[in-house]
Formats: C-alpha cells, structure tokens, sequence
C-alpha cells in the first residue's frame, strides 16, 4: 500500500491574502488594455499574472512543503547463498553448486512469497543481493567464506524490514573471520541452515601447511617443512616436490600407510641470488580426490645478502688496529678479510683482486705508508670508485698522506697542509650531530655527555677543506675550545665515506671506565659506522610494490608506488605505467597521483599464474626510472582444506536462534515448516520528505515559465 | 690562478711528504706503542733485562714497521697508567703478589683489550699459574698448539716456541688464556725469549739465539696488535 499527505509551514491566512493581492492586482493590470483583447484573452493573462504574482509573494513566507508517504511492507524471508569456491566440490551425491540452484529454482520460492518477501544474498568475504531469478549466474568463486559477516550484516539491515526468518544455504566451514555462533543470537530472528555437501570423508591429499623462513640469506640453506593431511588414500605413493621458477629443487616419495593422517616432509634450499624468489609445493593427484585444487601451494621468500664482508687494510700493526679488528670481528653479520702491509710495502699475504671485489666496505688505518705499493693502492682505489665501495679511513702518524691523496675523490674532506706536531685532543659530537646514528649509543644514554667523557686521542693540526656533502659529526678539542673536525662522512650518491682524522681510538676502549657510558662509546661507534657505510639507502626515486604477493583469482591487483625528484621530494605530475606480462599475454595500468608523490592504481582480476610486472615513471615525457618485480595469482587454498559439510556448525547456528537444520536434499521440510510459521503482521513504513520551496529549482522553472508563456501571449495579442 | 693553486698545493704535499713520511723524521711521541713491564709484588725481579723490551720495539720497528717507542717503562698494576698501555710484559725469577685490588685491575685490563706477555726467566711458573688463576678463575692456562696464528703471523715457527735459554733441560712450552675467544696472557716456559731481547753482553748469546728472540718477540707483537 502506498500513500501521501501534503502539509505547508505557511499559515492559510497568509497565502488567503497573498492570494487576494495577486488578484486584485492582476485584474486591475489587465482591466483595459490598448488594444482592446478580448474577456477570454483577458482572463488568460490576468490568470497567469495572478498565479505568477502569488508565487511570488508566497515564496517570501519561506514555505516548506511536507509529503509525508505511507507504505506497507511484508515481512521478509533473507535468503544467504554460500558463494565460496568450496560449493563446487563435488561430492557422492553430485556437485554442491549443482543442488544450490535447484534449490533455489523450487517453485516452492513463490508460494512463500505471498507471504513474505523473498531477499536473496550471495556470500563470500562480501555480501550482495541477488535474485532468485539470477540463480544461474551465480560463480561460486568467493576465496573465503565469512558467515558471520553475512549475519552481521543481515543485523545492521534488520531495521528497514520485518524479518520472517533467515535461510543460509551453506556447507558449514568458514575460512575467515569469527565464528558466527555468536552473532546468530544478536540476529533476533529464526535461522533456517541448508546444509549443501556430506559429513563423510571425502577422498583427498592436501597440503595442509609449509613452514619456513620468509627471509633468509643467500647461500644458506633454509629448511622447508611440508605437511600434507591425507584423507582415504591408504595404499598410494605421492610425489612431494619443492619447486622454483628454474624447476624442481626437491622431490620425495611419500607413501600413505595410513587411512587418515598427517606426514611430514622436509626440504631444504639455498638461495643462490638476493631478492624475492616465489617457490611451489606440489603433491602428485591421486585418482579419486574429491580436488586437486589443494595439491599445489605456493609461498616466497626474500633472499638478503648473508653477510657483510669488510676488508681491513692496515698499514702496519697498532693498537688501533686490534682493537678496531676486534670490534667488527664481533658483529655477526659481518665478516673481516685483513691485509697487514709489510715494511717493504707489500702485504703479509697475497691479497687478491676477488677479496678487494667482494668488500662490502674498505677499512684503511694508517694505509697507505710512504712504502705502500702503488699499484696495490691502484687496486684498492679502482674499486671503491668504480663500484662506490664505502670507505673508511683512520689515520696513523705513519700514514702518507701524498699517498692518501689517491683516494681524494672518495674522502670527506682534502687535507691540505698539515704539521708533524702530534697533539692530544679530546672528542665533542656537535650538538646538531647527536643523534646521527654512527654516534648515537643505548637507550637513555646522552650521547653529548658520553662521548665528552672519553679520554683523549692524537692529531696533528691540519688545513682542512670539506667536499661537497661532508658532515663534521665530532670536533676535536682543545682546552674547551673546537680545534678541528675529527670524525666526518660523506655521502654522494651512492658512495659513503668516514674519516678519523686522528688515531689512538684504541684509548677509548682501554681508558674509559668500562662501567660508566663512556666505556660503550668505542664499540658503538665502530658497529654504527661500519653499519652506516654498508646500509645501502633505499635512494631509488620510483618505489613501486603490489598490495599483495599473492593475489587470490577474485581480487584486483592493486599497485602502489612513491616517487621522488633529485632532492627527494614527492613528484606529483608524473606519469606511472605498469606493464604486466604472463607468457604471451600483457596487461597495461596507469597509477593515479594521490598527492605528496603517493600514487595507486590497479588491474582488474586476473588469471592464476605467475606475473613479472615493469613499471616505468617519466614527468614531461623525460624518463625518472623504473621498477620491476613478481607476484603471483593463484587459489585461495582456504577454500579447499575442508572438504566435508561442518554439519554441527550449521544445527547449533539453527538451535541457538530458534530455527531449524536441514539438508539440502531435504529441502521440502524446510519449506513446510516455514509455512506453517505463523505469519507476522505487515509493518506501514512511513517516510518524510520536506521540499523548500524557495530554494527549490522547479518552482525557479514554473515562475520562469509562467512569465515567458504570459510575455508570448501578450506579444501575440499585440500587447508589445 | 688554479693552476697556481695546484702547484702550490703541489709544493706543499711535497714539502709535508717529506717532512712526515720519512722514518727519521717521526719524532718521539705520546702515542708511539709501548710496553709496560709490570712492577707486581711478591720479590721476584720483575726489573730484571731493562733493555729487552727497548731491544724488541727497536727490532720490531725495523721488522715489521711498528711505530714503536723502544723505551723502558714500568707500570703497578694497582695503577690506572696500566690502561695506557695497549701491552704488558712480566717476567722474574720468583714469587709473584697480586693484591684484590691488583687482581681485579688486571682483569678489567685484559678484558677491555689489553694484552699480557708473560715469559718465565726460571722460577717464575708457580707463582704466576697461582696468581693468574686469581685473575681468571673460569678461564685454564692452555698450551697453544703448534699450528696457532701466533707461531706464524709474521715470522714462521713452526714448531712453536723457540728455545732460547736451557731451564729445566724442558721443551719450551708456549700457553694462553683466552677471554671470549682471544688470546688476552701469553706465556713462554722452558723458553725465556725476553733474555735473548737483552743486549748481548748480558747473556753472551750467540746472535743467531738473539735473532730467533726477537723475530720470536716481533710475532707476539705483532700477533697484539693485529686481533
């Protein structure tokens, strides 16, 4: 039933006398007119002067116009339809999916629905409604599914219409969310569970889990430990293989001696390169399964450098260098090669080019010597320019400093003349420097404070000028006073470099009380400057990264990306493509700005396989950089770990609202006791809706057309 | 103009290369290495041989470019000087005293990165295996095995110590005792390397024997300064 009712704000007096105004001065307008109209032409326009006049002055009233409408609705019957792919598991009776739509197709549906209103909704990690009359087009291809989010929001909707009970048509297992046994009581309403598959076990190998490193190094060997459930395969032999992009890493033989049960299979892999790399288990079919669509899972693993090598070359033995040798030798990601120059200037061993290569970071005390062969220097120096090696340097009183020079390019700062005089001078991080991290020390320790309580080391007083992005952290000082910088870096594009313009460090080591902050202060610094050089920053200018590694079948394929101009600032106005390739097939997406350098785009779902995806960025058509990298499309295994209908699930959501359980195949029962279920009242929903007249663009219109239908007139008349 | 700046530049490097460079033109200074023979208690002759260190840093300067300062100094080990020392050197004939206080600064020595030669002159094993064992109760005095980087770091010794001077008519023996995995006390017995560091009219050895002490003497240094 439908109905309305109109109310004004306007008192009835008021638009009484508004009324008589635009009459009477509309009928004084139009009683004479030259020429002379006819009474029928005459009444036209004083009508249309009046009612123009009338709106008009009845808009200054500021009316409001109420329609309140009256409709009347019958209860309604909520239908929820699993839509998860685990419907189309066949079972002994047929395919699930199969029963579904007949289910739905009874045309018992539409005797029930002159008693209620039939609400169809299709279910996975979503809700949407449905018809009964779409059944056919409904995919069964949801990755999850989430019954108590489909109760949820039944709940959240239970207001706008009587509800007369809910139907959930579902095998039972949810993959996500919370178990919906509690908020089947917050419904307030009877829940009628179709349960759609079979409480037997169905026959089926599965990979149940995989555990293993999601990061690891490379060259070590991670284990990989597969658990496969086997249910009725007794007697078979499956093949368990680990496989990557390159083909298969393992295979073992599992035999299944058992009806029901669990097996253990392990794996092991070295990871040859760094970066991301995705791996497959696979399980051989076995003829019968219920699926095969469990057989396979796939999972990846980031592959880091496994550890830092950190060349030490010293000019002679020191204190210095023990002490320094020792400090690194104690991380444990680090790994220290070392070569001792001789007096002859030629090192106690051979060093090799491949040692020099593999450096991560170049550590030079008191190196070079005025004996120090040139063409080692020429290797040295080769390399760190040429692969911007991180270099840090710590003089000694016997170091050449002409020799030094070779490596000008990559030092901090150019030493310019400089005195035989050796000094004392005490270390003073600069206030600004304090928490630049190759100084900074434990938690709630000031560093200020530690480090001015170190003892003093040696220099000697040098000329000094500072390259181009050379930061002096610490200060030399004498007397209170800053004598000269003592510990600077440099960071230029991809290079780093530190300089202690001194040496006799060993004495922070030894002097400071080992108890106090002063006695950590030696090791930190070491540790955290060595760890600065070799951290490479993420300084690439375009970051562009999937949402996901792996994307389920139904899910888009959401990129988002950060870029950034020289001086790493956002870029904005940039055009971002990413080209997406399987085999032969290509797919292309562009990613919107969302400002401060952020963009997002994506594709939309896309078949299961493996994708490498190039993004490229360019602003005014001037290339910025590009990316690459992997993901992967596959099914959501979820879906397929539990194969028979969670029966007890489905009565217990039944019992606990006041509903009933029935299987599928027993359908006519579920429609016989929804009949017989008295009938609830229908309820009138009443709906208000207010109009502002003045504010309103039809009334704007209807003047408008009021004043241009009596200007036509009057013109036709011969009035103009 | 630059090509002035250059040249001047050029001069200057020069100018300092040669004034810095240069061996014999490194005057004395504070932060040369140096040993400190440690002045313990107990009456043994911890003075004895003054000039084998001086000997040794001037051997090993020469040897393995060592910025060395071949000076004779000694140190208590109830000083804080003991700390400025990046190296110590005991030796005598007899008994040998660490205080608590002594005992407890000689580990904090050694443990911070400091490093003990202890070379026994003859009489000197019991003592300094009783004591020691005050300064590191957990740790045991071991005998280093021939194939040990000490033996060979610089100079080769393949079959470990050297004999120096006749003791006991024993093999020389060379021991350790390690904290967290490095050699913190060396100890020579049977051997008596330091006597062979001496000038030579002190013991008359023949100088092959003094060669083979110092060379000998250059590993340990070496071996302290380098891990």
């Amino acid at each position: 039933m439908f109905g309305f009712d109109f109310t004004t704000s306007t008192s009835w007096w008021f638009v009484i006398v508004v009324l008589a105004i635009a009459g009477v001065v509309a009928w004084w307008y139009y009683r004479r007119t030259i020429p002379p109209i006819s009474l029928k032409q005459r009444i036209i326009l004083t009508a249309l002067r009046g009612i123009a006049l009338f709106l008009l002055g009845y808009l200054i009233s500021k009316p409001l116009l109420t329609f309140i409408v009256h409709k009347q609705e019958k209860p309604a019957i909520v239908v929820l339809v699993d839509n998860s792919k685990s419907m189309t598991l066949a079972d002994a009776k047929g395919k699930r999916e199969d029963a579904v739509r007949a289910f739905l197709k009874s045309a018992q549906w539409n005797d029930l629905a002159s008693k209620a209103t039939i609400q169809p909704f299709i279910f996975d990690a979503k809700v949407n409604k449905s018809e009964l009359a779409q059944v056919d087009s409904i995919r069964f291809d949801g990755d999850a599914t989430k019954i108590a989010n489909a109760i949820q929001y039944v709940t959240k909707h239970r207001s706008d219409i009587p509800y007369f009970g809910v139907v959930l048509i579902s095998d039972g297992n949810f993959t996500d969310g919370i178990s919906p046994l509690y908020d089947v009581l917050q419904l307030g309403v009877p829940v009628f569970t179709v349960g759609v598959g079979d409480t037997t076990v169905q026959k089926d190998i599965q990979i149940k889990r995989i555990v293993t490193n999601d990061i690891c190094y490379v060259g070590n060997r991670i284990p990989v430990t597969v658990v496969i459930q086997n249910f009725g395969c007794k007697g078979n032999q499956v093949d368990v293989s680990l496989r990557s992009d390159s083909g298969i890493i393992a295979m073992q033989k599992v035999a299944l001696e058992n009806e029901n049960g669990e097996y253990e299979v392990q794996f092991s892999y070295v990871p040859m390169k760094e970066g991301m790399q995705k791996y497959d288990v696979v399980v051989s079919p076995v003829e019968g399964e219920i699926t095969y669509r469990n057989n396979q899972s796939s999972f990846f693993s980031k592959a880091l450098k496994s550890k830092f090598q950190i060349l030490i070359v010293a000019g002679a033995p020191s204190a210095d260098v023990a002490f320094l040798r020792r400090a690194v030798e104690r991380d444990s990601s680090m790994t220290v090669s070392f070569l001792l120059q001789r007096p002859d200037g030629n090192f106690s061993r051979e060093s090799t080019q491949q040692e020099i290569e593999k450096a991560d970071c170049i550590v030079l005390i008191g190196y070079p010597t005025s004996a120090s062969s040139l063409d080692q220097i020429e290797k040295i120096r080769g390399q760190i320019k040429q692969n911007s090696k991180p270099l840090f340097v710590l003089l000694s009183r016997t170091i050449s400093y002409e020799r030094l020079s070779s490596f000008a390019q990559q030092l901090p700062a150019e030493i310019q003349s400089i005195s035989a005089a050796e000094i004392e001078a005490l270390p003073s991080v600069q206030q600004d420097q304090r928490l630049n991290p190759i100084v900074k020390l434990g938690r709630d320790i000031d560093v200020l404070s530690a480090w001015g309580e170190l003892p003093p080391i040696y220099t000697q007083p040098m000329n000094i000028s500072l390259k181009e992005g050379t930061r002096t952290i610490v200060n030399s000082v004498r007397k209170t006073t800053t004598f000269q910088p003592l510990i600077l870096t440099r960071t230029v594009g991809n290079a780093k470099s530190c300089m202690v313009l001194g040496y006799g460090l060993w004495r922070w080591k030894m002097m400071a009380e080992s108890d106090k902050p002063a006695g950590s202060v030696y090791d930190n610094f070491i540790h955290n400057t060595i760890q600065w050089l070799v951290t490479k920053e993420d300084n690439e200018r375009i970051r562009i990264e999937p949402a996901k590694r792996i994307f389920s079948s139904n899910d888009d394929i959401v990129f988002s990306a950060q870029l950034y101009d020289e001086n790493y600032q956002g870029i904005d106005n940039a055009e971002i493509s990413v080209s997406v390739t399987k085999e032969n097939e290509t797919y292309e997406c562009v990613l919107a700005s969302l400002g401060n350098g952020y963009y997002e785009g994506s594709l939309e779902r896309l078949p299961a396989g493996s994708y490498h995806f190039v993004a490229r960025a360019s602003a005014q058509k001037i290339p910025i950089g590009s990316k690459q990298g992997m993901f992967t499309v596959g099914e959501a295994q979820e879906e397929f770990l539990e194969t028979t209908m969670n029966q007890q699930l489905l009565q217990q959501l039944a019992v606990r609202s006041g509903g009933d359980f029935v299987h599928i195949s027993e359908a006519e029962k579920l429609f016989s006791k929804l009949n017989s279920l008295s009938p609830r009242e229908s309820v009138v929903h009443t709906h208000t809706i207010e109009i502002d007249l003045r504010s309103s663009y039809w009334m704007l219109a209807l003047l408008i057309c009021i004043f241009s239908a009596e200007w036509f007139l009057r013109k036709r008349y011969g009035l103009l | 103009m630059a090509y002035y700046n250059r040249s001047i530049k050029i001069i200057m490097m020069f100018f300092l290369t040669t004034l810095v460079s240069s061996q014999n033109v490194f005057p004395q200074a504070d932060s040369q290495f140096r040993i400190g023979r440690l002045k313990y208690s107990g009456g043994s002759d911890w003075y004895n041989d003054p000039s084998a260190e001086v000997n040794l840093l001037k051997y090993a300067q020469e040897h393995a470019g060592i910025d060395a300062l071949p000076r004779y100094e000694f140190v208590e080990p109830s000083s804080d000087r003991l700390f400025s020392y990046p190296m110590l050197f005991m030796t005598g004939h007899g008994n040998i005293v660490f205080s608590e206080y002594e005992v407890k600064q000689l580990r904090e020595y050694l443990v911070r990165g400091g490093f003990l030669y202890v070379d026994d002159d003859y009489g000197l094993d019991k003592a300094f295996r009783r004591e020691m064992k005050k300064v590191f109760p957990q740790s045991q005095i071991v005998e280093l095995p021939f194939s040990y980087g000490l033996y060979h770091c610089w100079f080769d010794f393949p079959n470990g110590v050297p004999k120096i001077h006749e003791h006991d008519k024993g093999a020389p023996q060379g021991f350790g005792i390690f904290y967290e995995g490095r050699l913190v006390v060396f100890y020579t017995y049977e051997s008596n390397p330091s006597d062979g560091w001496a000038d030579p009219e002190i013991h008359n050895d023949p100088p092959e024997v003094r060669e083979k002490a110092l060379r000998f003497g250059t590993n340990i240094l070496v071996w302290a300064l380098t891990h």
